[in-house]
């Protein structure tokens, strides 16, 4: 079979005289790969924004904000999640820009690629949540840091009366506690409410709010489970016997609820 | 040699356009009978829907080919390689206009006027658009139609595609392919309606 015309043999000539030879096949193969990496990493993203937006709702203790004055700290703690949406559209829209270019990305309505990839965002989401909650390994740790990072620094200012660590020692009715940056609290828990005495437990991580005093000591009005990290499964060491409230806590706490 | 043919001793007319690029895979020969067998059917695409002259056509046609060759790793039978080849047909035009400075124009031969007839049958205007002079203003207000409508009207109508072919070309959901038809047709109804109203 010979050519037809003078066009084809042009083209062929053109073809042969510029050494134009075809791209090799796995050229595509991983050109198309890398164009749905974006794709799969907006799903993970948005999993993982999912998994982060639980975890933020969940233990962000909210409940606990009239103990706080600082309401920039607490909008930042809302914002996290806000952030992690805004970062998923954001890289949804690239996606669906890539997609454009793959093989058979087109053949889809955008708005379904999207709901498709916001639906395995969630379940992903919820499932990655699930298996890492309660576990300080692993990837949950990734998404623990913000709002563990937050509520760190929340309660982590004695002079507004809060201070947050892991007990190190329990000795009559004065607790030891290393707070998260590495200081040592001495804290009087005398005046604590009796149903808060449980969390009283070697090794666990504890919220304190009270009164702040000389030379790292800390009068405690309230301890709270810090409840970003696991409770050790330490015997519970009952060193309190039912006092009420002292008067500064008195007055600390009014209109707090117990 | 890509010119020399002859030694492809079995009969090419009955060979498909993918099992050909199979074989040119394997063998860079076969890909002058791929050549041979679109650059009518290109030209023909091109004359419609260009002003190009016989200069600018031949570029076209070698830019056109000279990409197919490079990227026939890239072609996968899950569509047809005449959707492929349009698609990368598609896209040269697009960027010569763009360095050309001009708009696509539809222009009128022999076999435009036969679809000109077939589209204009499906519209109901038979009767009214009959003869030479109002075909050619037919063709007038098809360039007047927006980009996007102007090119899937001349898939549907002039190179007789269907919705997933056309799909594939222009690398849109064949959904946008129907809407993006039915308004092209709407518009192109509503504007033929001033036909002797404004003649």
């Amino acid at each position: 079979m010979e050519p037809q015309n003078s066009t084809t043999e042009k083209i062929l000539a053109a073809i042969e005289t510029s050494h134009i030879t075809p791209r090799p096949k796995w050229y595509f193969v991983v050109r198309n790969i890398l164009l749905w990496i974006p794709g799969l990493a907006t799903t993970l993203l948005g999993a993982y924004a999912v998994s982060g937006i639980l975890y933020g709702v969940i233990h962000a203790h909210l409940e606990n904000r009239l103990y706080t004055s600082n309401l920039h700290q607490i909008a930042s703690l809302i914002a996290i999640p806000i952030i992690w949406v805004f970062s998923f559209i954001i890289f949804s829209l690239i996606t669906i820009a890539f997609l454009r270019k793959t093989n058979k990305g087109y053949r889809h309505p955008a708005v379904q690629l999207l709901s498709l990839s916001l639906a395995c965002s969630v379940v992903i989401g919820i499932l990655f949540y699930e298996v890492t909650a309660s576990s300080l390994a692993g990837p949950g740790t990734l998404y623990r840091y913000p709002t563990q990072h937050q509520q760190q620094a929340i309660w982590n200012d004695p002079d507004d009366g809060r201070i947050s660590g892991i007990i190190t020692g329990l000795k009559g009715s004065v607790v030891s506690m290393t707070d998260f940056h590495g200081n040592n609290w001495a804290i009087t828990v005398s005046t604590i409410p009796a149903d808060e005495i449980k969390l009283l437990k070697m090794g666990n991580a504890i919220r304190v709010f009270g009164i702040n005093g000389m030379d790292n000591t800390f009068t405690a009005c309230r301890i709270l489970q810090w409840e970003l990290l696991p409770v050790e499964n330490t015997p519970t060491q009952h060193i309190l016997s039912t006092h009420p409230l002292a008067t500064t806590c008195d007055s600390l706490l009014k209109g707090l609820p117990k | 040699m890509l010119q020399t043919l002859s030694h492809l001793s079995e009969p090419m007319a009955e060979v498909s356009d993918e099992a050909l690029v199979i074989k040119c895979k394997k063998d860079p020969q076969y890909f002058a009978v791929l050549v041979d067998r679109y650059v009518p059917k290109l030209t023909r695409y091109i004359r419609r829907r260009s002003l190009a002259t016989s200069d600018d056509i031949d570029d076209l046609l070698q830019n056109i080919f000279i990409k197919v060759y490079r990227n026939i790793n890239e072609y996968n039978t899950s569509l047809l390689f005449s959707s492929w080849i349009y698609r990368i047909t598609h896209n040269e035009m697009i960027d010569w206009y763009r360095r050309e400075k001009r708009r696509t124009t539809l222009s009128l031969d022999d076999e435009t006027q036969d679809l000109i007839s077939r589209l204009m049958t499906e519209e109901d205007h038979t009767s009214r658009f009959s003869n030479e002079e109002q075909k050619q203003f037919i063709i007038k207000t098809l360039n007047t139609l927006d980009e996007k409508y102007k090119e899937i009207l001349l898939l549907r109508f002039f190179e007789e595609k269907s919705y997933e072919e056309i799909a594939d070309i222009l690398k849109i959901p064949a959904g946008t392919v129907a809407v993006r038809l039915n308004r092209a047709k709407k518009e192109l109804q509503k504007r033929l309606k001033n036909y002797g109203t404004t003649e």
